[in-house]
């Protein structure tokens, strides 16, 4: 700065003094003929020398001009004297602004080497410029970041196509949160966010939640991109056979999963089949059999309230549609003293909460205008057509679900039978329905339902069955309940919680051909009422009462059927049938507790009992369990990335099984038996291979006892007793790839044995529903663009069966009775029919649209259309037999609209 | 004459041959084709019976079997063997009578000493002895005994048993060492029971009546062209001895088939009973179907269920149902329903006869059961011209 100026004063100086300088060099003049002409000698000019600025003082920049940011010239005469001393400043045109005080006071200072004459100094007016400029400032260095940035792009899984207009909450540890919306390119960023860990969770209607844990540093920026997958319902059923730390076996089918099983239909319940410890019905009937026992020994309650039937006609599809389910839990043995009065296995369907949010056009949650709050589902195939809508309630907190389902396969299948001129033109018909009204907040859950389902049937079988003329006539076949149910749970504070359930309703089972009924009116009343408590960290008690009440009325009218194993009486068609009557009041209480702890660091035991009553039999049952959990490796963390899994697990316990009706009936039954008793053994391993596979380990061992059977007593006819028992013994892998954007599936596989002795003297023999192999291999893969394509191999052993009496005996005796054949049975369920295999594929495509989305999908059991063996068929006189095979290739179609 | 369109052959196929929820089996003739040795029916006089009282079986058979010549039926004859009782087996069970039979043997009561007789009738007496009832399980019904009378009809003769479950065997009548035993297309066994009450309640059952035979509308109750009951049953040679007769035979033909004039003459008079072949074979798609069923009054059926309805306040009627057979072609229902318990009558229980690509005089038979034990059975001749 400082050599500017003085350039600019020397120039200046310089300026005024060329003249002089210029003459004093002197030209030679030149005549007009170009002579030199000597012109006369001047007199000698004098030499000057210009003041010269050797003590500069920088003038204060002026503060008000800084202020506003001004720059300015100023010029000045500057007055020096001999001693290069400025004397006098004049500003010939001031500029104003403070400039010219500031550089007068600041010229007044400097100090020059005087102007001289000949050598000799003289005052001189010097005329002098100053420019007054702002500095440039370098900024400071800046201090080290503090904050970091999120930020992320936002896509559809499905057509990587960006999700505009969508919220996006970035939730800080403690807490806190920040709203954000994505941009036309689905872009969304938060800025100045302290260094830590966050979740960014989206919410998007009609697809699957996102809560993506990130990681912010102080200075970066992290990017993510995020994919929505969409939602194949609305809401997601868990399958599982625990509540954690109670029972030993966890079992866990996400929604997903569940909506696209091959050969099930969507159908939760159905999905069940594909998990070890559950054998293979017979004929697709939807039957569970669990771990080696028949299928009256697992029980199905909703939300703790036993239903008496789980599937509609024949297995189609289950009495509670799939998307009212919260969650399913599957215990396929050693469950907690929670449930009891079975000995085989439990499912327990929790009914959802219905949807509150309301959702804008986009599908991103809507907080404010409230449009679009009530959903609606539509979805129809072959087999049924259902509805549910669900949404808030005017009542703060309140919200409703609402469905119903109607069969439509009655509508096609009579129509096609009558045409084809068939006797029987009348397909059965089912509906379902549900209701639900509930009010939740964060410490209290109360639920109103009502909910029932309704199997019918009628007609005129002119054409009885060859083999048993007593199947035919009349017929009429209806199985019906319904409930009314009240929940309720509530946080009573840090340590205690309380659930209670009120259930009451109606079983209706009617079934009626031609002289022979059975019908079955029974009001269930149930109650549960559970309380836990923590005592302190790690031990927690619950204790709780579990009553069923039930008045019944009971017609039978038949002959008595035998049991296998015991001389055929002949067909229903020749035996005069008994007849009982039956009005009364069952009563069936029971009460349990059990202890949750943690016996040394992660190992959590939990032992409990459970004593049931029945006045039915008038007999008290004490069962004992205890089930505990070790995890020996936690799952992985930011210290242990590469750590996985591991539980060991194991259990044993006792379960009690009353008697059935017709067991401790009077006319067809002994009374006083005593319940069917089993004790259940199971250890097991859980591993997480990796982030997204699983292997389940687990062997079980059910010794059976108690159990009651058939022998012949001294007035020469059969009654019931407990002399009978056996065994079941096997081990269940579960090999799963947990669902992930593009793919899930498992590899499940049984190895079982179940005998059964009918007395202490008499042989061991295969139990009926044994099944020694079972394997299940499935899997569904994303193709993008709403494209799913999944199969399901499954190979089964095949079933049991008696077969006649070789030659050269006859293989059956004519029932002259009857008019027609009695077939003379070998050993019961002596011979194993051949193995079975069977693969279904399904493929599934999805269009989401605005304010809809519509799914189609295409559902085909035995793509190979493999015959599976099922049985064997006779002829007449059972002279040829052949094998009686499963479903063929059976293609389903079927499409859905959710709003 | 019925005809289906051919998609709905198609879905009939589809849903009836091989149910998507029932599966699909292997083929077997139908039953209502006669093809071997059979039993048509076994009727008693008295279903139910009273203490003392005799009670009579009659046979009606058939022999079927290409074996038989039609030149010489006589030349494969028919032993058939009875034997009981067997009174109030454990369990009620016919298949428990070896321990029954072993208690009457050894006990000191005559009248319940093994019965055995031959030919297509039989008697046994009920016997008349105070313990001969028991209470039943069911507490409402009366006490009752039940009798079993077994039977056997063998294409052969008669022999020792090659099943300790069974008493008699069946072999070539050549077979003289009893070396190799006929199977279920030559040897037919079974059992029929006798239900006994008190003669205080006066429990009775009648058989199905049976008025006649209708063809295409066309009423018959000419013995000529009808048989019905005893009417048709076989011959069987006589022996001299009561209740043992001799080698039985097939019931002859109603007429010959290669007398042109007779069958002609047999067509004008009964242009009903006179069908043409179908060269289908008796296929019930691609065959014309003749209504046949036999002719039956509700009046004289469709009795009460006598026992259920005193004891249980019920209303219900007998069940009954009609089986159908043929000695050739095709028959569209094996069983129809008669008599529904609860519902009633059922007027569509008659069938349809498909007929085979040869002439030639068809059998055609009906059985009609009661579920109390009663029975009664026609006949009739179709010819297929």
């Amino acid at each position: 700065m400082a050599a500017c100026l003085r350039a600019a004063g020397l120039a200046l100086g310089l300026t005024l003094a060329l003249p002089a300088l210029a003459q004093s060099q002197g030209a030679t003049p030149h005549g007009s003929s170009g002579a030199i002409i000597k012109e006369e000698e001047p007199a000698a000019k004098p030499v000057l020398k210009e003041p010269v600025l050797t003590g500069f003082v920088e003038p204060e920049y002026p503060k008000e001009a800084l202020a506003q940011g001004l720059e300015a010239k100023v010029v000045l005469k500057l007055t020096i004297d001999r001693e290069g001393n400025v004397t006098n400043v004049e500003i010939p045109s001031p500029v104003g602004h403070g400039f010219d005080e500031a550089i007068r006071d600041a010229a007044l200072k400097f100090k020059f080497t005087p102007a001289t004459r000949d050598g000799k100094p003289f005052v001189v007016k010097w005329r002098f410029e100053y420019e007054f400029k702002l500095k440039t400032v370098e900024a400071p260095p800046p201090p080290p970041p503090t904050t970091g940035i999120l930020s992320g792009r936002l896509r559809f899984a499905e057509t990587d196509a960006p999700v505009v207009g969508s919220e996006v909450v970035v939730v800080a540890a403690n807490g806190k949160e920040q709203k954000l919306v994505t941009d036309a390119e689905g872009v969304w960023r938060a800025e100045n966010l302290p260094p830590g860990t966050y979740h960014v969770r989206i919410a998007l209607q009609g697809f699957e939640p996102v809560d993506s844990p990130e990681q912010v540093g102080a200075g970066e920026e992290t990017q993510v991109t995020l994919r929505l997958n969409v939602l194949s319902t609305e809401l997601e059923v868990v399958v599982h056979g625990e509540r954690p730390a109670r029972e030993v076996t966890r079992r866990t089918v996400e929604r997903r999963e569940i909506n696209r099983i091959p050969g099930t239909g969507g159908d939760a319940l159905r999905s069940l089949q594909s998990l070890p410890g559950v054998a293979r019905a017979p004929g697709g009937s939807g039957l569970l059999i669990v771990r080696g026992s028949a299928p009256q020994d697992t029980a199905t309650f909703v939300d703790g309230s036993e239903i008496p039937l789980t599937y509609h006609f024949l297995g189609l599809t289950s009495v509670v549609p799939t998307d009212l389910l919260d969650q399913i839990d599957f215990y396929p043995g050693n469950f907690g003293v929670r449930y009891g009065r079975v000995s085989g296995g439990v499912v327990d369907i929790a009914l959802r909460t219905p949807e509150t949010r309301c959702f804008k056009d986009d599908g991103s949650v809507d907080t404010t205008s409230k449009k679009r709050c009530v959903h609606a589902l539509m979805q129809a195939d072959f087999i049924d057509a259902r509805l549910m809508m669900q949404g808030p309630l005017p009542m703060k907190d309140w919200s409703f679900v609402a469905g119903a389902r109607k069969s439509v396969i009655d509508g096609w299948l009579g129509p096609v039978l009558e045409a084809g001129g068939s006797t029987v033109t009348t397909a059965p018909v089912y509906y379902d329905y549900q209701f639900i009204a509930e009010h939740k907040t964060a410490r209290e859950r109360t639920a109103l339902r009502f909910y029932g389902s309704d199997d019918r049937a009628k007609l005129i079988i002119n054409d009885p069955f060859v083999q048993d003329p007593a199947l035919g006539g009349s017929l009429r076949f209806g199985t019906a309940f319904y409930r009314a149910q009240v929940l309720f749970e509530r946080e009573l504070n840090s340590r205690a919680t309380m659930q209670a359930n009120l259930s009451a309703g109606k079983d209706s089972i009617d079934f009626n051909i031609g002289n022979f009924r059975f019908d079955i009116e029974v009001i269930p009343i149930s109650a549960r009422y559970e309380i836990g408590y923590k005592i302190v960290p790690g031990v927690k008690v619950n204790a709780g009462l579990d009553f069923q009440m039930a008045p019944f009325d009971v017609q039978v009218r038949a002959p008595d059927p035998p049991r296998p194993g015991e001389p055929d009486p002949g067909p229903y068609a020749s035996r005069p049938p008994r007849e009982v009557h039956n009005t009364g009041f069952g009563f069936r209480p029971a009460w349990y507790a059990d202890l949750e702890f943690d016996a040394i660091e992660r190992l959590h035991v939990v032992p409990g009992v459970r004593v049931d009553y029945a006045r039915d039999t008038g007999h008290g049952d004490v069962a004992p369990r205890v089930n505990a959990r070790y995890e020996i490796f936690k799952p992985a963390d930011a210290e242990h990335p590469n750590r996985r899994k591991t539980v060991l697990k194991g259990g044993a316990g006792v379960y009690y099984q009353p008697p059935q009706f017709q067991e401790t009936d009077e006319v067809f039954g002994t009374p006083s038996l005593y319940s069917n008793k089993a004790v259940h053994y199971a250890v097991g391993v859980e591993q997480a291979l990796t982030k997204q596979v699983d292997l389940s380990v687990e062997g079980f061992y059910k010794y059976l006892t108690q159990q009651i059977a058939r022998g012949a007593n001294a007035q020469g006819t059969y009654s019931y007793n407990n002399d009978g028992s056996g065994y079941v013994i096997g081990a269940e892998t579960l090999l799963k790839y947990k669902p992930d954007e593009h793919f899930f599936g498992w590899l499940a596989y049984t190895l079982s044995r179940s005998i059964r002795r009918d007395g202490p003297a008499l042989p061991e023999y295969l139990f009926q529903f044994d099944q020694t192999h079972n394997l299940t291999v499935l899997g569904s893969y994303r193709l993008g663009r709403g494209w799913e394509f999944g199969a399901r191999f499954t190979l089964v052993s095949g079933p049991l069966d008696t077969p006649v009496v070789p030659p050269p005996a006859l293989p059956a005796l004519y029932a002259a009775d009857a008019g027609t054949y009695a077939k003379r049975a070998d050993k019961a369920f002596s011979r194993r029919l051949p193995l079975r295999h069977q693969l279904d594929l399904r493929v599934d495509k999805t269009w989401q649209l605005k304010k809809a989305r519509i799914s189609v999908y295409l559902d085909v059991q035995n793509a190979y259309n493999h015959p599976s063996v099922e049985g064997f068929i006779y002829n007449y006189n059972y002279s040829k037999a052949g094998y009686q095979t499963g479903v063929p290739i059976i293609p389903s179609l079927g499409f859905r609209v959710e709003m | 004459m019925a005809e289906t369109h051919p998609l709905t052959r198609a879905l009939l196929w589809l849903t009836l041959s091989c149910s998507a929820l029932l599966g699909c089996g292997a083929e077997f003739d139908p039953p209502t084709e006669v093809k071997s040795l059979r039993i048509i029916g076994v009727q008693k006089d008295k279903p139910y019976a009273q203490r003392g009282e005799t009670v009579s079986f009659s046979m009606l058979w058939h022999d079927g079997s290409p074996k038989v010549d039609p030149a010489d039926p006589a030349q494969r004859a028919v032993e058939i063997g009875w034997f009981g009782p067997c009174i109030n087996p454990p369990y009620d069970s016919y298949a428990a009578c070896g321990q029954a039979l072993q208690v009457q043997s050894t006990n000191d009561d005559p009248t319940d000493d093994l019965v055995t007789g031959t030919g297509a009738t039989f008697q046994i007496r009920v016997p008349d002895r105070d313990d001969l009832l028991h209470p039943n399980q069911d507490p409402k019904q009366p006490p009752y005994a039940v009798i079993y009378v077994f039977f056997a009809a063998c294409a052969g003769k008669l022999g020792p048993s090659p099943d300790p479950t069974f008493p008699a065997g069946c072999y070539a009548a050549s077979d003289t060492s009893f070396a190799n035993p006929l199977g279920s297309d030559d040897f037919v066994a079974g059992y029929s029971a006798i239900y006994v009450f008190e003669a205080a309640r006066d429990y009775r059952n009648e058989n199905p009546v049976i008025a006649g035979w209708v063809t295409q509308g066309s009423p018959l109750t000419d013995s000529s062209l009808v048989c019905l009951g005893d009417e048709c049953l076989g011959t069987c040679d006589d022996t001299g001895v009561e209740g043992n007769a001799g080698p039985c035979h097939n019931r002859p033909p109603l007429l010959d088939d290669s007398d042109a004039d007779a069958v002609a003459a047999y067509c004008t008079a009964n242009p009903k009973y006179c069908v043409p072949a179908c060269e289908d074979d008796g296929d019930p798609i691609e065959c014309p179907g003749y209504d046949v069923h036999p002719w039956m009054d509700i009046a004289q059926n469709s009795e009460p269920d006598q026992i259920t309805n005193e004891n249980y306040g019920h209303s219900y009627l007998e069940q009954m149902w009609i089986d159908y057979y043929s000695s050739r072609g095709a028959l569209g229902s094996a069983t129809k329903l008669l008599n529904d318990a609860t519902s009633g009558w059922n007027s569509g229980y008659g069938t349809k006869f498909y007929a085979p690509s040869q002439k030639g005089a068809v059998r055609v038979w009906a059985a009609v059961h009661d579920n109390r034990g009663g029975v009664a059975w026609a006949g009739t001749t179709i010819v297929v011209k």
